[in-house]
């Protein structure tokens, strides 16, 4: 039973860092049909920041990784992706794939490709035991920064008027357009906000790992991005829900996959999306076909 | 028409599996760097350089490459190899595997007699295939698979490196004559050289009389709180063997500590250096084999002397102890041109066929005709106390034991 519960709060924390990154990803794209790979590369910019920060000053380190992952975010907007708007959801797809190795090449030329370490809030690292049941504090940080971030931007989405504007985009830009809302407005408060996410996210990781690289934030991304397509990349809601149940998928298999096969558990999380893209090509939690933007 | 979201679920699904099949290599073209005047010229000895100042395996390649420049300068100022100077041929491949090939063929049309690869049997061998068929000897300075050499299909390929099965005997001895009877192997299996690393530890250590009482694998950028729950849910680990390499291993020695599993743990030289220790504050009670040290306080004081010339010539301590692999690169082809008198891969590769014992920085150097690496020398155990790396024994394998 015990190993059952430390399974479940191993698995809950997993996917809750999957959740923030699909919360993240699932808003820009929700606006602009922009599945943002380079979106790991705003994680790392982040995290950058708190290795190199926080031995100096640990409240500088998190309001610097948040102003630095809404300076990128905002950035990329402006420097690639608002030139690209009237394109394609491919060609947003590969530009951001270009943006994610051009970046990760520009952090290895200024950081060098060897990881930067420093203990970022070791305080989080420390665990008790009840029990029986090893609960690691930072743990319970995460679930608990993911669920007020998620809470939160629900607040900013049904509260507040750029909030609705973003929805309105997110339901239909060109008629959102046409009915008044502002789009360049609109898009770069998605932009924000999602790099404020990331800067979370890069907060959760670098505590947990005291390490960063040039592609510290791709495999996060990775499995975000999934976990936003096998909810509903249109569904924030259902991105969100996806993120966490891949977070939770790969946490579980690991845990009770036989050890023959256990080195084989990613593989059965994509096979699970491919069996989520074949059987809900919109993803579980989206109802009804998407609508082309414009 | 589909709707474009189900297309790019799809496309995203497809993009997200081709970057993690890639293993996040980032692709970018090949940069040359000749430090040398034309190659070849003069008669004396062109190296080509295939290895990596940028990418994931730059942290290893950088210390040997360095000490091969440096080494390369030493011996010409001297007056280079029968009065010709050694020129140097160097491409950055970035770590990107579609590179090598392309940049062994670029160093081989601009006259390189000799090819020194990547620390990576994996990542290096497309390279040292193309200098195998021009019959090119071709030298990995710190390759630790046995495979590097016929086992690889690499008559002319030889690794300056300590080959896996020594490193891992060392790692099991070590923990042996600590007293650690129950042991726990934790696998990165992203690369063959830490795989086979676990499995050699693993059988050695059984051999000795230990006991395994898990066996769990990892991958780099992967938490291992899971697998840190498994491990104290069941028997209590006297040892930790961490077959890893920063900074997935790192991410892996971190989840252990935070999460309550103070057993000592001993890792091969992928977990060496201290650009890595900051991540888990404290650290103490783990232990590395590797080459040298970097620390100032190697038993050999010509290893010393050179990790302070490294310093004073590139501004900061080898990252890695296998900076001395370059060294002994230089000195090995040094050696073996004076018994083959010409720079014939073949005459070269029968050359270093007859070292024995050569006495080079890394060790006590011979090769045989099944293995191309070396598996005897004496290693250095180091230990990180509070943080501090420190050297704490020389220690050769008892018996080298091998894995199918």
């Amino acid at each position: 039973m015990t190993s059952f519960l430390q399974a479940l709060i191993d698995a809950t924390s997993a996917g809750a860092v999957y959740a923030l990154a699909a919360l993240g990803i699932g808003l820009v794209f929700g606006v602009l049909r922009l599945a943002n790979f380079a979106y790991g590369e705003i994680i790392t910019a982040s995290a950058y920041t708190l290795i190199i920060v926080w031995p100096m000053n640990p409240v500088l380190a998190v309001l610097g990784a948040a102003v630095v992952g809404v300076a990128v975010a905002l950035a990329m907007n402006y420097a690639v992706f608002s030139w690209l708007r009237s394109q394609s959801a491919a060609t947003l797809l590969i530009a951001s794939f270009g943006l994610s190795i051009l970046l990760q090449r520009i952090y290895e030329g200024i950081f060098g490709a060897n990881v930067l370490s420093a203990s970022v809030a070791s305080g989080l690292s420390t665990s008790v035991n009840l029990g029986g049941v090893r609960l690691n504090l930072l743990s319970v940080v995460t679930i608990v920064l993911a669920a007020m971030l998620l809470v939160g931007v629900q607040l900013f989405l049904t509260r507040t008027s750029i909030g609705l504007q973003v929805q309105a985009a997110s339901a239909d830009f060109r008629i959102a357009r046409l009915l008044g809302v502002r789009s360049g407005l609109v898009i770069a408060v998605t932009f924000a906000i999602s790099g404020f996410i990331a800067a979370a996210v890069a907060f959760v990781l670098t505590v947990q790992s005291g390490t960063v690289g040039p592609s510290f934030g791709v495999q996060p991304t990775l499995f975000g991005l999934i976990g936003a397509v096998i909810g509903g990349l249109r569904n924030l809601r259902g991105a969100v829900v996806g993120g966490f149940v891949v977070g939770v998928a790969l946490s579980l298999l690991t845990s009770w996959l036989p050890p023959e096969i256990n080195p084989f558990r990613t593989a059965f999380v994509y096979l699970l999306v491919i069996a989520v893209l074949v059987l809900r090509p919109n993803g579980l939690f989206s109802a009804g076909a998407g609508k082309v933007r414009t | 028409m589909k709707p474009i979201v189900a297309r790019s679920g799809a496309a995203v699904a497809v993009a997200a599996s081709f970057v993690l099949l890639a293993g996040c290599v980032s692709s970018a073209p090949a940069e040359s760097d000749s430090t040398s005047s034309a190659a070849g010229e003069g008669g004396g000895l062109t190296i080509g350089v295939v290895m990596a100042e940028t990418g994931f395996m730059s942290p290893f390649d950088i210390p040997a490459l360095n000490t091969i420049k440096m080494e390369v300068d030493a011996v010409n100022e001297a007056g280079g190899i029968d009065g010709a100077p050694i020129e140097l041929n160097i491409v950055d491949t970035g770590s990107d595997l579609d590179q090598y090939a392309s940049a062994a063929q670029e160093v081989i049309d601009a006259g390189a007699d000799v090819i020194v690869v990547t620390c990576d049997y994996d990542v290096a061998s497309p390279a040292s295939l193309v200098a195998e068929a021009a019959g090119i000897l071709n030298i990995a300075p710190c390759v630790g698979d046995t495979i590097y050499g016929p086992a690889g299909g690499l008559e002319l390929g030889f690794s300056m490196g300590n080959g896996t099965p020594g490193e891992s005997s060392v790692m099991a001895e070590f923990a042996v004559d600590e007293g650690w009877k129950n042991a726990v192997f934790l696998t990165d299996t992203s690369i063959k050289y830490t795989v086979g690393q676990c499995d050699v530890a693993q059988k050695r250590f059984e051999e000795l009389g230990g006991t395994t009482v898990g066996t769990y694998d990892y991958v780099q950028g992967e938490s291992i709180v899971e697998t840190v729950s498994q491990i104290t849910a069941g028997t209590a680990p006297d040892v930790v063997f961490n077959c890893g390499y920063s900074p997935g291993g790192a991410q892996a020695a971190k989840d252990l500590r935070d999460n309550g599993v103070t057993a000592p743990i001993v890792s091969g030289f992928g977990m060496d250096g201290t650009f890595w220790l900051d991540s888990v504050p404290g650290l103490s009670d783990y232990y590395t084999v590797t080459y040298s040290s970097i620390m100032g306080d190697d038993p050999n004081a010509a290893v010393n002397e050179l990790a302070d010339g490294y310093e004073a010539e590139y501004g900061e301590r080898p990252s890695v102890g296998s900076f001395v692999t370059g060294t002994s690169t230089v000195q090995a082809l040094v050696a073996a041109h004076e018994t083959a008198g010409s720079w014939d891969g073949k005459a070269l590769a029968d050359a270093f066929l007859a070292f024995d014992g050569e006495d080079l920085l890394v060790g006590p150097t011979s090769f045989t005709d099944e293995l191309h690496i070396n598996v005897e020398r004496p290693q250095r155990v180091m230990k990180i106390t509070g943080g501090e790396l420190a050297f704490l024994e020389e220690r050769a394998p008892e018996k080298v034991v091998f894995v199918d």
